[in-house]
């Protein structure tokens, strides 16, 4: 596979325009469900991955050969969305991290007392009302639950493509799922 | 109620998949009789099935042509290979454009260098036709001598060097010089000279006369 992946690097390197097809192909699908998972809005999320891959093109260069392409591709694509996400919350925010708490904002004050919109309780499915949940969740968690369990990277790529330690990874994992596993127990009661 | 903090972090160890064997099996007796932290545990589980389970979205139909449209139309106005090149390697391009610059400059100074005779030091020189210096007989030059692009006859005494910058020496009669004769013809000498100088200059000033180079302490120029 990864053979196969640097053979079609090379080849775009080269100048090849339809092994760049082949490189998109084999990849839109998790490009894609990173970018809709961490966006939420379908038309936004196409855009976003479609971008990434053409800054993997421009590039291409760039791309160390000894490395893994998909680990590359999917930081692209990640900090694509976690800007467009910073544009579209202009101003204080809940994600802001309170001094000297290390990584305890705002939203971790709310999970336990907020009352969540009614169109989220009604969700008819499990999958629907978690993926709308992990959308509720700060960037950073989102980023971090989104590359663990729905793309099922292990710790060290997601240290890689989030550029952060690998414990700093696994607190954030914990902290998102606590944050889920706080707003299932809550909706439960609600229903 | 919670359960203590230290099971909590157990039971994010053993979802993890890092507890040990024997862990697992204290966290299970725990959860036999703690209904809170089995609840807790179970929870985790299901949000984690629940997370990995989702389907993935297919991505949107003709996603891949979309994305080569997008490529395809920059490349429209492709700038040549050397630009592209240029502009992927800034560093390299103003070191290319430096080097350019400074050999021009290095090169003019060597072209259009006039002829000049310096004393660095004390003593007097004459000048003949034909742009050479002369120290004359019976004079000595305590200190070096340094003559570009002429001729020197040494009638005299030079107890100092004596530099010829792309110079002839012309040995007539019976001078004598104390220190080195040093002929530079060719540019990269001349250079090589001349950041030589300016290092001995900036780390070795000696506050005497004989160092001041940049304000002489005799300079002459013919009249070309």
């Amino acid at each position: 596979m990864s053979d196969h992946i640097h053979h079609l690097i090379n080849k775009v390197k080269a100048g090849d325009h339809d092994a760049f097809a082949k490189i998109v192909d084999l990849y839109k699908g998790q490009v894609y469900n990173i970018c809709l998972r961490l966006i939420g809005i379908p038309a936004e999320a196409e855009d976003i991955a479609q971008e990434s891959f053409i800054r993997a093109y421009t590039n291409i260069d760039r791309f160390e050969t000894d490395k893994k392409f998909s680990t590359w591709l999917f930081k692209i694509a990640t900090n694509l969305c976690i800007d467009y996400l910073r544009k579209k919350k202009p101003g204080a925010s809940l994600d802001a991290e309170l001094p000297g708490t290390d990584g305890y904002n705002m939203y971790a004050q709310l999970a336990a007392s907020d009352p969540s919109p009614e169109e989220q309780v009604a969700a008819s499915e499990m999958s629907d009302w978690l993926h709308a949940e992990i959308r509720r969740l700060p960037p950073k968690y989102r980023s971090a639950i989104v590359l663990k369990y729905v793309e099922d990277l292990s710790l060290k790529e997601i240290s890689e493509i989030l550029d952060i330690p690998v414990p700093t990874v696994k607190t954030r994992i914990h902290r998102g799922r606590e944050a889920l596993r706080k707003r299932l127990v809550r909706d439960r009661v609600k229903r | 109620m919670a359960c203590s903090k230290p099971w909590r972090q157990l039971i994010e160890k053993v979802i993890d998949g890092e507890a040990t064997a024997a862990e697992r099996h204290e966290l299970e007796a725990h959860m036999k009789t703690c209904a809170d932290c089995r609840r807790h545990f179970h929870e985790l589980e299901e949000v984690i099935s629940a997370l990995q389970s989702a389907e993935p979205a297919a991505p949107p139909p003709n996603f891949t042509e979309g994305v080569m449209r997008r490529i395809e139309r920059p490349h429209g106005r492709e700038a040549s290979p050397l630009l592209r090149w240029l502009k992927r390697h800034p560093i390299a391009t103003a070191a290319a454009f430096f080097i350019v610059l400074m050999t021009g400059y290095i090169l003019s100074l060597w072209e259009q260098a006039p002829f000049q005779a310096v004393v660095n030091g004390s003593g007097d020189i004459k000048y003949e036709n034909n742009r050479t210096v002369v120290v004359p007989k019976g004079e000595v030059i305590k200190g070096d001598l340094i003559v570009q692009n002429g001729k020197v006859k040494i009638e005299g005494k030079v107890q100092g060097n004596v530099v010829l910058i792309n110079s002839r020496h012309l040995m007539a009669s019976a001078g004598e010089v104390t220190g080195d004769i040093k002929e530079i013809n060719q540019v990269l000498e001349w250079l090589w000279y001349r950041v030589k100088q300016t290092f001995a200059h900036i780390f070795f000033a000696v506050p005497s006369e004989s160092s001041r180079s940049l304000t002489p302490s005799r300079l002459w120029m013919a009249p070309l």
